[in-house]
Order: C-alpha cells, then structure tokens, then sequence
C-alpha cells in the first residue's frame, strides 16, 4: 500500500527500458548506413535478425558474409558468415544474438555474397534496447535528475544558455527562479527594514483606517495593533511599587518687557477671518 | 550394567532392511514442433481444393526446433483423406501433396531437403544440425472418378501430422 501511495504521487520517478527492432536494413541495397538505429544515448545492439534466400548450384562454393564496420573503419564491430559450399540453396532465417555492444560503435553495414550464385528477399534488422534514463537529464522525471542537473550547471555557470542545448528551458527556468528567489529576498529584507524604521506614530495612526474597516481581516489586524498585543505587555507588567514624588521647579522671573506673539496673533485673526468667511455661506 | 547397555541400544536404534531413495531428474524438450502458418484450401473450380496460393490458399507452414543434433527425425504426412466434409462427399477423393524445407536457421539444414526419404504421404527428415527449420506442405483434393464431379458445398477440413522421433 505504502509502495502505490509512493508511485502513485506527482513525485515518483521511473526508468524504462525500450526493446525495439530496426525496420530491414536491406531493403534499400546490400549496403546501409546505421542511421536507422535510434541516437538515444546508451543504446546497445544485443542481436542482428537476417534472413535471405540464396539460389546456387549444390555443386558451386559460396560464402555470405553480414558485416558492420567499425565506426572507426578498421575492424568489423560484427561479422556473420553462412558458408554454402556443397549444400543445395534455400531460404537462411537467423537470429543472432550478440554481447550486448554500442549502438554507436556501429558503422556501415553489407551482406555480400562471394562465390557462384544469387542473393535474394534479403533482410537484416538490429535488436536494440536503450534506457531512457541513461542519462538523468533525458526528462526530469528520472531518478538522479536534481543532482545531475545541479552538476550540469555548476559546469556551466559562466556560460550562457545555448538555444540548440536541449535542457535550454530548463536552465532558464532555473535561472528565472533564481532571480525571482533573489528578489523575493530582497524585498522581504526591505520590508523588514521598513518596519525597523517604521515610528511609533505611524504604526499606531488611524491614517486610512476607513478603507480598511471595510475589510475585516484588516479590521481585525488593526484592533490587534491598537489593542497591542505583544507591544504593551511590557509596559503592563510594569508595577509601581514606590511612589517617588516630582517637585515642580518651574520658576517665572520677572523681566523687563514681555512682547506679544504676533505670529500667534495673526494666525488667530486668520481664523476669525475664515470663520466669518464659512459663516457667510449660511448666515 | 554390561547387560544393560546393548539392551537399550537395540531398541532405540532404526534400523531397517531396504529403503528406497529416490533420484530426480528433468529432460528439457529438445525436439519442438510449431505452427507457424495455418493452412487454407482455395477452390478455385468446383471439383478442387487446394492450399497453393494460385488456387487462393495458403500453404501451411511447420517450424521445428532441435536442441540436440543428430538424436530425432521428423516424420510428416499430409493428407489423403478429410477429416471432416459435407455428408454427400461420397464420391472418389484424389488427394496429393508435398513437404518441403522452406527456410533454415543454419545453412547446412539446405541438405535436410535432399536427403528427405518419402514414401506415400509420408516425408521423414533426419535433424543433423541444430537449430530451426521451416518446413513448408502442400495439399490438393480432386474430386470425382473420371469427370471431376462438383464438390458437395460445406466446410472441409484435413490433417497435417507431423511427429518427432527420437533416434
């Protein structure tokens, strides 16, 4: 049970291994390029299937040879030889399974025949098997993908993104999550400056209240902010043993001349002028 | 104390007189026999059946797999009788056929084909080689004694036998 809840998440990771056989390589001339094999990485051949028919003389000597080169042109990577010397022609149908070897070590192929007769209804296909995982960062869905990937781009950090690299969403996801983490950071960092600046007044001041009263989690915030939870308590553990008594030492002297503030007097007669002023509109 | 003691050992010992103990073993199949073609007779006129593609029939074809070489021999007989027909068959049945080695999975099985002994509607072959072969029969039925009468429409049906013999 505990294994399908694991499978069955968004999370569960899986490989696949891909048996598949070529289309005939044959069918074109007894020559061919491997071009026919799948390019997935890792992929091996693990067997050639062949089948042709050859029409001689029981008396005449022939030999058929299916051959692939090496990729790098000096061996065969695979070799298979039907000798017919002295035996009747018929129709061959092999399966020849092989050491499991690189699909990518394989080079040109051919059936050739050498002696007296004909080759015909040739057909030569390449078992292979490949693992889709192979390589981690085939899909993000394989096991190993996170560290692969991480060691991809510590290898490739200083380089910009090619377009034609086939993880080139992926890194610039990865590189747009990176900015948007940098940036969510900075911000959080400002905000938690802001609120260190942040003066008691403005954190206490009603400014906009009535905007906010009609939302009532910001209702609710603010009631929390006036009634001061957390910040009050303090103060309200305080508790006043001792009574320690303040002396007024405020002492007026006498002084030769006291001057009328005239700024005050004229900002008082401004507003007796605006009074009136209002006052007109209903008197 | 000396009488004693063989005394106890008598009666606390099992012994018997005979006991079977068993040894087992497993033979894998090293002689196997498929169908990997089913035949179909065409008619292509009204007193013939026939499994050649030209009459539109299907040759049946027999893959037999040897394990071991030069220890069986395949016997094949392809018919000479329907097993099951129309009730108004009652007339003369001619019956012919062949078998063949069609293809082999190593080359030197291409002598399997001349060295095939038939007698009647039998073919033996003898499995020198390990490996595949492909063997390949043909039927035809002719109806009527001297005017090739009109087959009895209905369902016909006849027997392949193959059977592998250890040599």
């Amino acid at each position: 049970m505990a294994l399908l809840v694991v499978c069955f998440s968004p999370s569960c990771l899986f490989s696949e291994v891909v048996n598949g056989r070529t289309n005939n390589a044959a069918a074109n001339g007894f020559q061919w390029n491997m071009n026919l094999l799948p390019t997935n990485p890792g992929l091996t051949v693990s067997g050639v299937f062949h089948r042709y028919t050859i029409t001689k003389d029981q008396a005449d000597d022939a030999t058929v040879s299916i051959t692939n080169k090496h990729i790098n042109g000096l061996s065969n990577i695979y070799e298979y030889v039907d000798i017919w010397d002295d035996l009747p022609g018929n129709t061959k149908v092999k399966f020849d399974p092989t050491p499991s070897l690189l699909g990518n070590l394989f080079g040109p192929g051919a059936i050739t025949l050498d002696g007296e007769g004909q080759l015909s209804d040739v057909s030569v296909s390449y078992q292979y098997k490949y693992d889709t995982c192979y390589n981690p960062l085939n899909d993000s869905s394989c096991p190993g993908f996170d560290a692969a990937f991480l060691q991809y781009m510590l290898e490739n950090l200083n380089n910009q993104p090619d377009v034609t690299d086939p993880l080139y969403d992926e890194i610039i996801q990865y590189q747009l999550d990176q900015q948007a983490e940098k940036k969510e950071l900075e911000e959080a960092k400002a905000n938690e400056e802001e609120e260190a600046n942040q003066s008691f007044e403005d954190k206490f001041s009603l400014t906009g209240v009535a905007q906010k009263l009609t939302n009532p989690a910001e209702q609710q915030d603010i009631m929390r902010e006036l009634m001061g939870v957390g910040s009050l308590d303090e103060y309200s553990k305080i508790s006043i043993t001792e009574i320690v008594k303040i002396v007024d030492v405020v002492e007026i002297k006498d002084v030769a001349e006291i001057k009328d503030n005239f700024r005050a007097l004229r900002n008082l007669a401004q507003d007796k002028t605006h009074r009136k002023m209002v006052r007109l509109q209903y008197d | 104390m000396r009488i004693l003691t063989p005394i106890i050992f008598l009666l606390s010992s099992a012994c018997a007189w005979a006991v079977d103990s068993p040894i087992s073993g497993d033979v894998s199949a090293n002689c196997s026999i498929y169908t990997t073609t089913l035949g179909e007779y065409g008619n292509p006129n009204p007193y013939t059946l026939s499994t050649a593609a030209a009459s539109g029939g299907v040759d049946p074809i027999v893959r037999v797999d040897i394990g071991a070489a030069n220890y069986y021999k395949t016997k094949f007989t392809y018919p000479n009788s329907f097993s099951s027909s129309p009730s108004g068959v009652t007339d003369n049945l001619t019956f012919t056929g062949t078998v063949t080695v069609s293809s082999v999975s190593v080359a030197g099985m291409s002598v399997y084909e001349t060295n095939k002994v038939s007698v009647a509607n039998t073919v033996t072959y003898d499995h020198t080689l390990a490996g595949s072969s492909w063997h390949k029969i043909t039927s035809q039925a002719t109806y009527g004694s001297a005017d090739n009468t009109a087959l009895p429409a209905g369902s016909y049906t006849a027997l392949v036998t193959i059977s592998c013999i250890a040599k």
